[in-house]
């Protein structure tokens, strides 16, 4: 059956009348962003880039590139940033690299970084949420006090647990940490480093076979080596302390579990 | 007023660039010659596509520094070659030569929407550096990363202690920002690279109108380009013109490449400048490599329809293979000394138990969501309403060998994609939310053609019946 001349006499019709209904919608739009246009066209780069980032952000950011060299690197730290705030100064600063320490978990205390890394590059950005969005810190005294550790890549697929204590407990005498890794396909974790409050601590880390953990989380290979325990001594002068357990492959990535709270009682 | 004027010359300096280098290419390869507007249109993205996949070859493989005097001999070559060419480029097949009145008034219209919607496009990149999150976060970063190292290879992107998001990421359009920065020797004032990404707003509608019109006649293609310029997602929103997002270029890629296979003559040379512009979109986007093997997956099977032209023996389809495979090669070695972090890892977790019940899980999220996202009228207008009536009552003009690949590759692309939603573990919602739109916008190209032909096998049922003895449609009336 072929339409004839009403069939595509209402086609265009009905195209039309969908096609100004369009229009009416769009085209309302193409004055307002000429104008738009017009008014910036005037504005220099840096006049467009306080407007986007604001003054304070871009009083640091102006700051961090006249510290840093172009082709120098610096650390990035989010100590509560709003989303995306680290990636947009990243890109101001490019191509200057940088190394992420990661999230600062209380912003101004900068007590969340167990360690220093062995060679420290100069400057940190530290980037948070409030009047301050961007601010820049020497390094030296950024990691002051803090014992070299590095702990190489973040890569937070590697299968990891902490069994206990679990957090929130209140503990009495010697404390004991167990659990497991191990990366997919029996690979176990090189290395097991426990801080507590800060402080790497010495106590031995026993490696030991976890069964169970083989039965229960399909592909993770041989789990001879997956378990690990140790027997800490928490300082007895505080009763509050803070946990994190790093897990480090051979390969030179690393995952944190932690900080787990918990309570000491004599 | 006139230093906005100045503001538009920069960034049209930017687009000559691009488009002179693919005329070149065009003039090399043989494509048809067209009317000048449409010949700009397919330059720029030829353009883009040689001189970027140029650039990441020479660099990579060779070690050119990325320098103005390397990005300008690059440019150059094409050029020259055509210089050299004496002979003329064939002319496209031509339909009727003389206009019908409401013909006319329907192009003109197309034309006028078009370029006023591009100009306000173009304007507002030109005044304003990068806002949108992908373009900050890892297209124009990665621009500067490679800029400052003048290699592809950036240590920033080979040492796996720096924080660079999705390092692995093909970087054919940052290539192409350093192009046009070290031509212009712009410093690091993004607003000059804006309108690289919002050229490919007019140059996907001059492919558009051109494709439409060789399937469905010049009043169809006009009345398809005009739905393209008022889609207000494809203008406006990040994914589309509006940022620095690689959406759009991808699908002005991946469909211009299945345009020129699907309706270019059976030679060699289309399935060079195809394969060319399918190869850049592996460059583009992880998804390029899936959409370039969907597309010549599709073209071979619509060739298998045809009893005279098996796929091994289709000069385009061989062509167009070489280059994608050359450009794959290129994507996988560049790769191979990249560690990746700060990047998504659900694809990990594939397998057709993991998809099952990922299904059973978020099947109805996903379906829900998709489709309140396609229904939005502030988003695609009336598209994906109209689109459904129009294939359901047009359906004999899908059915063509031609129009087959322009609805299978991408409805297979589609199904991929939410195949990959099902394997998200977190919010699916919002992955959803983040990212469908863009889907579209990059299979944007062929839903328009697919319109076209529908619209034709509406109105003109019998007409599409030709095709199968093997006689040329283009220019045919609306």
């Amino acid at each position: 059956m072929t339409p004839g001349r009403t069939t595509r006499a209402l086609f265009f019709a009905g195209a039309l009348s969908v096609l100004v209904v369009g229009l009416s919608s769009s085209l309302p739009q193409i004055p307002r962003k000429l104008a738009e246009a017009a008014r910036r066209s005037g504005e220099g780069l840096v006049e467009a880039e306080r407007r986007i980032y604001g003054e304070h952000t871009m009083g640091a950011i102006t700051e961090a590139r006249r510290l840093i060299p172009r082709e120098g690197a610096y650390y990035l730290a989010d100590a509560g940033a709003e989303p995306g705030m680290t990636t947009w100064v990243r890109y101001l600063l490019a191509p200057r690299r940088c190394e992420l320490l990661g999230t600062l978990k209380r912003p101004g205390t900068l007590t969340e970084r167990e360690g220093r890394p062995a060679r420290l590059l100069p400057f940190v950005v530290i980037t948070s949420h409030g009047d301050t969005p961007v601010e820049i810190v020497a390094s030296q005294r950024f990691f002051e006090g803090k014992v070299p550790f590095d702990p190489g890549l973040e890569d937070t697929r590697i299968p990891a647990s902490i069994d206990g204590p679990p957090d929130g407990a209140v503990v009495s005498g010697p404390l004991e940490v167990r659990g497991w890794c191990q990366e997919s396909g029996g690979r176990p974790c090189a290395q097991v480093r426990i801080w507590l409050d800060g402080v790497e601590t010495e106590a031995a880390v026993e490696r030991f076979p976890r069964p169970d953990v083989e039965h229960a989380v399909r592909g993770i290979g041989n789990a001879d080596r997956a378990g690990y325990r140790a027997t800490l001594r928490p300082d007895p002068a505080r009763t509050r302390h803070r946990l994190n357990v790093y897990f480090l492959t051979a390969d030179g990535r690393y995952r944190r579990l932690g900080p787990l709270r918990f309570e000491s009682r004599p | 007023m006139s230093s906005l004027a100045a503001f538009l010359v920069r960034a049209l300096a930017g687009g000559m660039l691009f488009t002179a280098t693919g005329a070149g290419v065009a003039t090399v390869l043989r494509l048809p010659r067209r009317a000048l507007p449409i010949r700009l249109g397919w330059s720029y993205l030829l353009g883009v596509a040689y001189l970027g996949g140029a650039l990441y070859a020479t660099s990579h493989l060779f070690l050119f520094p990325l320098r103005r005097s390397v990005v300008l001999a690059i440019a150059a070559l094409p050029v020259a070659a055509a210089a050299v060419r004496r002979r003329p480029s064939p002319a496209a097949p031509s339909g009727r030569t003389t206009w019908r009145a409401g013909e006319l008034a329907l192009v003109v219209a197309a034309g006028f929407v078009g370029s006023l919607m591009s100009l306000a496009v173009l304007a507002e990149a030109a005044s304003s550096p990068p806002t949108d999150w992908d373009g900050r976060m890892t297209w124009c970063a990665q621009a500067r990363f490679i800029r400052g190292a003048r290699t592809v290879d950036a240590p920033v992107l080979r040492e796996a202690r720096w924080y660079v998001t999705h390092p692995r990421y093909p970087v054919l359009l940052p290539l192409a920002q350093v192009a046009v920065e070290e031509v212009l020797d712009a410093a690091e004032d993004d607003r000059v690279v804006r309108p690289l990404y919002a050229l490919f707003l007019p140059a996907l509608l001059l492919v558009v109108y051109d494709s439409a019109s060789r399937l469905a006649g010049r009043r169809i293609a006009a009345l398809w380009t005009l739905v393209a310029a008022m889609t207000p997602f494809l203008a406006w929103k990040n994914g589309g013109a509006g940022g620095c997002y690689s959406d759009l270029p991808l699908g002005c890629f991946f469909g211009g490449g299945l345009a020129i296979l699907c309706l270019g003559p059976r030679r060699l040379s289309t399935g060079l400048s195809g394969g060319l512009l399918l190869g850049a979109g592996v460059l583009t986007k992880n998804e390029g490599l899936p959409f370039a093997i969907l597309a010549l997956g599709a073209l071979a099977l619509a060739s298998t329809r045809h009893a005279r032209l098996r796929p091994w023996r289709d000069p385009r389809l061989l062509g167009a293979l070489c280059v994608v495979a050359a450009t794959a090669a290129l994507l996988f070695s560049w790769r191979s000394a990249i560690p990746n972090r700060y990047d998504d890892f659900f694809f990990e977790t594939a397998s057709p138990g993991a998809l099952a019940s990922g299904l059973a899980r978020n099947g109805k999220e996903i379906l829900g969501c998709v489709t309140a996202l396609m229904a939005s009228r502030a988003s695609w207008g009336f598209l994906w309403f109209a689109l459904p009536m129009l294939a359901a009552l047009g359906w004999r003009g899908l059915l063509r060998r031609r129009a087959l690949p322009l609805w299978i590759a991408p409805a297979c692309a589609a199904l991929v994609i939410l195949a990959a939603y099902t394997l998200v573990t977190g919010d699916v919602v919002a992955f959803v939310v983040g990212s469908w739109n863009r889907f579209l916008v990059e299979v944007s190209i062929p839903v328009f053609l697919v319109g076209a032909v529908a619209t034709r096998g509406l109105l003109c049922p019998r007409q599409g019946s030709s095709e199968r003895s093997g006689r040329v449609t283009s220019g045919a009336e609306g």
